[in-house]
């Protein structure tokens, strides 16, 4: 009779304590993650993207390595390579969910002259190389031919 | 409002179940298995006092995995009296990000001997909640009530 009414005591405290607690009271562990995965999220999206200028012998670049942008339902990073005419000669744009990297170079005069992506396999050693675009210009800087090529396998290793 | 009648029926239901028929039980080596609110269990009663029990729990793109102490204040009785703590293991994989966590659940509750093989158990207590995001490191801490 005595553990009884303890272990009434106990469970009058707790509820007590709950009734009168701010906190929410869930049913199942199940809902109360999903909660504290939807605020990562939000948390993620409001994250403000730290800067970096970088100085390169041909010109600088800005890179966002913590930057997120919502790039469709997807999260990544960007970064931008200018030479010393302020002209955009590399843009490369990189995902965290599918992992993939998408690089656009350019030429002197801000056109875009090629450009791949490289995307994940199962094996961590292994992508998939697209060659997007191969464009060049004559010598007087006039348009010329444009190419699209898709390339096999690309192999990396550590 | 709607958690304060929810715990006026908890007490209600904890308080007829003690005052039922006394039913004798042993739980010493006795082996369990339990389905709940979405989680699978097996338990092993260790002492009349003392059982652990294995737990997972599954959402969409959630994994929980963990373990369980019971202490039984009352294991002869047809309605068992427990409190004990949980320690578990979080992964998850949904909604475009992955990454793990941990869950520390210390409750009280009662388990009732519906027959000497079946049961019905409820427990509450405060959860400590934390989740860390594996791309970005960003993470989350949660302090709430959970009732199972």
């Amino acid at each position: 009779m005595r553990r009884i009414l303890l272990s009434l005591l106990i469970i009058s405290i707790i509820l007590s304590i709950a009734s009168k607690s701010h906190a929410k009271i869930h049913f199942g562990v199940i809902p109360i993650i999903e909660e504290e995965i939807d605020e990562i999220i939000e948390k993620i999206k409001t994250k403000v993207p730290q800067v970096t200028l970088k100085a390169w012998s041909d010109g600088m670049s800005f890179t966002f390595p913590e930057g997120v942008f919502e790039f469709g339902e997807y999260y990544g990073g960007y970064d931008m390579k200018y030479n010393s005419h302020s002209q955009l000669i590399f843009y490369r744009l990189w995902n965290w969910e599918g992992g993939y990297v998408y690089n656009i170079i350019y030429d002197g005069f801000g056109r875009r002259i090629g450009g791949n992506a490289f995307l994940p396999t199962t094996n961590p050693y292994i992508s998939y190389n697209i060659h997007i675009f191969d464009i060049s210009f004559d010598d007087h800087g006039e348009y010329k031919s444009f190419k699209t090529t898709i390339n096999g396998y690309l192999f990396t290793y550590p | 409002m709607k958690s304060k009648k929810l715990l006026i029926f908890i007490s209600f239901f904890v308080t007829l179940n003690i005052a039922s028929t006394v039913y004798a039980d042993d739980l010493t080596k006795r082996v369990g298995f339990g389905f709940g609110n979405p989680y699978i269990s097996i338990k092993l009663g260790l002492s009349p006092k003392c059982s652990i029990e294995g737990r997972g729990a599954f959402g969409s793109g959630i994994k929980v995995r963990g373990g369980r102490f019971y202490y039984n204040f009352n294991p002869q009785d047809k309605a068992v009296i427990y409190t004990g703590g949980e320690y578990s293991q979080i992964s998850f994989d949904t909604k475009n990000i992955s990454g793990d966590g941990s869950l520390k659940y210390l409750f009280v509750g009662g388990e009732y001997f519906i027959t000497s093989h079946l049961t019905f158990n409820l427990d509450i207590g405060p959860i400590y909640l934390s989740l860390k995001e594996e791309k970005t490191n960003i993470s989350s801490k949660e302090s709430a009530w959970l009732y199972n």
